[in-house]
Order: C-alpha cells, then sequence, then structure tokens
C-alpha cells in the first residue's frame, strides 16, 4: 500500500510534468505541429474504427469544402506538385496580409455594380474570414476552413463566368496594392482555378 | 496603305465604334490576355498561328468583336492584314481578314529580266513595278474541349477545330511580263489553284504560376493544307509545257500536314514575350519553269518563325511588335522584318 506522503509526491511529479510540456510545446510550434501531426496520424491509424473513421470524414469535409481532392488535401495544382508548393503562405504576408488583401477585395466587389448583388445577404465580416480561412489553407498555412462548400455557397446565385473574372480582377488588384509579388499572385489564382466549376454556373 | 479595303470592312468598323455605350464600355469578361491576339490570317492566337482560344472577350453569355491590323516589311516584300473577328459565347469564332502581299519592284524587274533572257524576249526598258497580291480569308473557329485558362488540376488542353478559306483576288493578273504577258505572281510560281481551305486542330493550355511564377501559355497545332506560302502564293502545284500549255507534273499538288505552335510568357498582367514557329509545305520547290528564272528553287520554304512582345494595357487594346522571319519568299532568301500589331476590342 502506498503511504499518503508517496503518493503526494507521484501526484506532484505528474502535475509538474503535465505542466511543462504544453509550455515547451508552446515555444516550439514545430514540436507542436509534429506533435500534432503524429497524433491525427495515430487516431487515424488506430483500431477503433469511430475515431479513424471521424478522423477520414473531418478532413474530407474540411478539403471537400474548399473544393479540392481529399488526395491532395490542399489543393495544389499539377504543376504545383511539380514546381514545388513553397513559400507562397509567407509571400502572401502570412495570415495577417491575407486578411487585408481579402478585405480589399471584398471591399472593392461591394461597390462594382457588376457584383455587388451577389453580396447582398452575405455577412460580410464572416464572409471576409471565411474567404481568408480559405485562402490561409489553400496555401499552406496553418488555419482550416470551416464553411460550406463551394458548391452550396453559392447554389441558386446564377454566377456566370464574367462575375467570376470580375473577382478574380479585384482579387489581383487587391494583392497588387497589398504588395504581393506577381508569382504569388499567380499561383494563388492558379489554386483557386479548380473551384470554378462548383462556382459558375449554378 | 490599306488601299482597296472593302468599304463594308469600313462601315463595321465604324458601326462598333459608334455602338451604344454599354457594348463600348466593356468589351467582355474574359480576364486581360485570355483572348490572344489575332494572327495574320484573322484568327485569335499569335502572329503567326492561331491558338484555340476563342476570340473577343466574350465569355459564355456574352457576344464579342475585335478588329486587328498588322503590317510586316521584309526587304523586298510588304505583308499588310486587316481584319475582324466576332467571337459567340467562348464557343464559335467567325473572322475575315483581307491580306496584301506587295512584291517590290526589285523583284518584279528581275523576273522580268530574267524572262526576257530565258525566252529571248526584248528586255523591258522599266521593270513591271510592284505588284499587290490581295487574299481574302474567311475563318471559323469551334472550341471543342477543355478551359485553357482555369483547368489547372489538368494537364487537358483546350481543343479547338478551325478552318480558313483563302481566295486570291490577284491569282493570274496583276503582273505584265515579256514572253508571259499578263500574269500574276502565284501563277506564275507554279501554284495550281486561286483559292482553297486550310484545316487545323489545335491545343493551347496556360500555365499559371509556372515558370518563376509567371503564366505560360503553350499551344501547338497541327495544320492540314494546300497552301504554299501560307496560300500568299496560291494552292497546289502544276507545272505545265510553256509552249502548249498542257500539265505535265501534279506531283505534290496534295493536301500537306504541317506542324506549328507558340509559347508566350505573361511577365506580368499587361506585358507578353512569346515566340511560333511555323512548319511549311514546301510544295513549289523544283519547278522546272523556276529555272528559267535562274533558280530552280525559287519558291523553296523555310519554317516560319517570330519573337513577339505585346502590350496589354486594357482589354481594349493590345499591340504586338515582333521580329517576323517567314523564311524565303521568292528572291527573297532572307524574308525576315519587323511587324506590327494592333488589336481593338469590343
Amino acid at each position: 500500500m502506498y503511504s499518503m506522503r508517496g503518493w503526494w509526491r507521484g501526484a506532484l511529479l505528474v502535475v509538474a510534468g503535465a505542466c511543462a510540456v504544453p509550455s515547451a510545446q508552446a515555444l516550439d510550434p514545430e514540436a507542436l505541429a509534429r506533435a500534432v501531426a503524429e497524433d491525427t496520424e495515430a487516431r487515424a491509424a488506430s483500431d477503433d474504427p469511430v475515431l479513424a473513421g471521424l478522423e477520414a470524414d473531418a478532413q474530407a469535409t474540411a478539403v471537400d469544402a474548399i473544393g479540392g481532392d481529399p488526395a491532395r488535401p490542399h489543393g495544389p495544382t499539377l504543376l504545383e506538385r511539380v514546381a514545388g508548393v513553397d513559400g507562397l503562405y509567407a509571400a502572401l504576408g502570412g495570415r495577417e496580409g491575407i486578411a487585408r488583401f481579402i478585405d480589399d477585395t471584398v471591399e472593392r466587389s461591394l461597390v462594382d455594380a457588376r457584383i455587388a448583388g451577389f453580396f447582398a445577404n452575405a455577412d460580410i465580416p464572416l464572409l471576409k474570414q471565411r474567404l481568408t480561412d480559405q485562402v490561409c489553407q489553400l496555401a499552406g498555412g496553418p488555419c482550416v476552413y470551416e464553411g460550406a462548400d463551394m458548391a452550396s455557397a453559392h447554389a441558386g446565385l446564377g454566377i456566370r463566368s464574367a462575375h467570376f473574372n470580375v473577382l478574380v480582377e479585384h482579387l489581383q488588384a487587391a494583392m497588387r496594392a497589398a504588395g504581393v509579388p506577381v508569382g504569388a499572385r499567380n499561383r494563388l489564382v492558379a489554386l483557386l482555378a479548380p473551384m470554378r466549376p462548383h462556382i459558375v454556373g449554378r | 496603305m490599306t488601299g482597296r479595303l472593302p468599304r463594308w470592312l469600313g462601315f463595321a468598323l465604324a458601326l462598333c465604334a459608334g455602338a451604344p455605350d454599354v457594348a463600348v464600355a466593356d468589351p467582355g469578361g474574359k480576364l486581360v490576355g485570355a483572348a490572344g491576339v489575332t494572327q495574320f490570317e484573322g484568327a485569335a492566337g499569335g502572329g503567326l498561328v492561331p491558338w484555340a482560344l476563342i476570340g473577343s472577350y466574350a465569355t459564355e453569355d456574352e457576344i464579342g468583336a475585335a478588329a486587328f491590323t498588322t503590317a510586316l516589311v521584309t526587304g523586298d516584300y510588304r505583308l499588310r492584314a486587316t481584319g475582324v473577328l466576332v467571337g459567340f459565347h467562348d464557343r464559335v469564332e467567325l473572322s475575315y481578314a483581307r491580306q496584301r502581299l506587295t512584291v517590290g519592284a526589285g523583284v518584279t524587274a528581275a523576273v522580268a529580266t530574267a524572262l526576257a533572257r530565258a525566252f529571248g524576249a526584248a528586255s523591258p526598258p522599266q521593270g513591271p513595278g510592284a505588284a499587290d497580291l490581295d487574299v481574302d480569308v474567311f475563318g471559323a473557329k469551334l472550341r471543342l474541349a477543355g478551359d485553357a485558362v482555369y483547368a489547372q488540376d489538368t494537364w487537358m488542353p483546350q481543343l479547338a477545330l478551325g478552318v480558313q478559306h483563302k481566295r486570291h483576288r490577284d491569282f493570274d493578273r496583276g503582273l505584265r511580263l515579256p514572253a508571259v504577258g499578263a500574269t500574276g505572281v502565284p501563277a506564275l510560281l507554279g501554284a495550281a489553284d486561286a483559292s482553297g481551305t486550310d484545316v487545323y486542330l489545335a491545343a493551347s493550355k496556360l500555365l499559371l504560376g509556372v515558370p518563376a511564377g509567371r503564366n505560360l501559355l503553350l499551344d501547338l497545332n497541327l495544320r492540314a493544307s494546300r497552301g504554299n506560302a501560307f496560300g500568299l502564293l496560291g494552292f497546289g502545284r502544276r507545272v505545265v509545257d510553256p509552249a502548249s500549255g498542257a500539265p505535265i507534273d501534279r506531283r505534290d499538288d496534295g493536301w500537306r500536314l504541317t506542324v506549328e505552335g507558340s509559347a508566350a510568357i505573361f511577365l506580368d498582367e499587361h506585358w507578353v514575350l512569346g515566340g511560333e514557329w511555323r512548319g511549311q509545305a514546301n510544295r513549289l520547290d523544283r519547278q522546272p519553269v523556276l529555272a528559267a528564272l535562274g533558280d530552280g528553287r525559287l519558291a523553296r520554304e523555310r519554317t516560319a518563325w517570330d519573337l513577339f512582345v505585346a502590350w496589354l494595357p486594357s482589354k481594349r487594346i493590345a499591340l504586338t511588335a515582333a521580329w517576323v522571319d517567314l523564311g524565303r519568299l521568292p528572291f527573297d532568301g532572307a524574308a525576315a522584318g519587323p511587324y506590327l500589331a494592333a488589336q481593338v476590342a469590343f
């Protein structure tokens, strides 16, 4: 039987250890990312089919929502894979930079008579946040898009190619104004391109 | 310099320019540069080569148009082309272009002198002067499949089938030469027909952000044609006995397949740098009658190519400057020179 004193020491050790590990991880984002990835893998590969299924579903839903292919979680194009998606998130200015030019894009769109009507029933601040999450995730950043999939979000709006292109033009203008280099601008448009069939013509 | 531009073409252009504000204000919904410019036969594409892109900035609900004019000057030849195209719903393109090849006075004088010598006729006191060959080109293009700009997750290009029907207006007239009398340059060089139709299959793909983050457009075409020197020197091949006028050789008269292509880099949204090449069938090589003119290989063709830079300040205007090498033209072994083109979109 353990004496009360021994039990007390063990508990102190456990508590100290529990406090030490998270703070160490917080100081080291790479280690945190690794730990999260390992945990995800472990859960996905675990014997518990419910857990594994849940994990796969969550991944697929998040990926499907941004119009990507579950086999390519961030939706890189064929050529991105050849060329290597590298540094796009940083080139776009990180989450803060993305939020800035997404804000600018939406503002430009709201005053453009050609497409302003499509935003009539939208919650603009939420839309900006969702778009930022989407672009951040696509560019390889640590975000997760939690909005509706592209087809559902745009169903029944009657968006045509010309409208889609107007938004792309505003996005390009906003990125130019924010100082995003031309290569990053083009690569982002390339990553957004596969979403077009889900958005246009619904 | 356009000279005998058809009057109805001028009216059509004026009509477009004077069209209601809405039509003039917005040439269409495509992104800048996604319609290419206009090649010298009237189809949407580069300068020499048509692309699978449908001309004008019109998207699937719209109809758009573009008018173009180009000028190319080599040592002894000038080539002008002017035309219009209409794009329907980003699916069908119809075009018309009038080309004028001006054969320089130096060339015609050399031809006249050579003929006089060969047939023992009197050498004319002065050359026949410059000769103009006018050609009408009627084009149609149908987008079969694919999306060059937005299908970025597949290697599938945009495919289009095109036809270009060309009719000479000066096939066997325009020149008066010793021993031969009234003739025209294509007929003189041994072409068989004054009109012909080219059929081509074009594949185009825009790779977004690929070489050093820039957008790259690639195009490859397969063309079936009976044309000589892009049809500027007639179609087919006929070798006749000068004395009796009877045909003695109809080899190389039929259809030939050639390959052509382009590569263009969009340095940014407004500047494009590119190159093109266009294969030629070279069917007028080794014409017996040309031997009388001092060179049996007079009309031998080589692959034409160009390097170009295009400036697209807006959807409304595109300006192109290029160095074009047409390979060979008769009596001009290096038919290369500067090229300028302007296009206006409606």
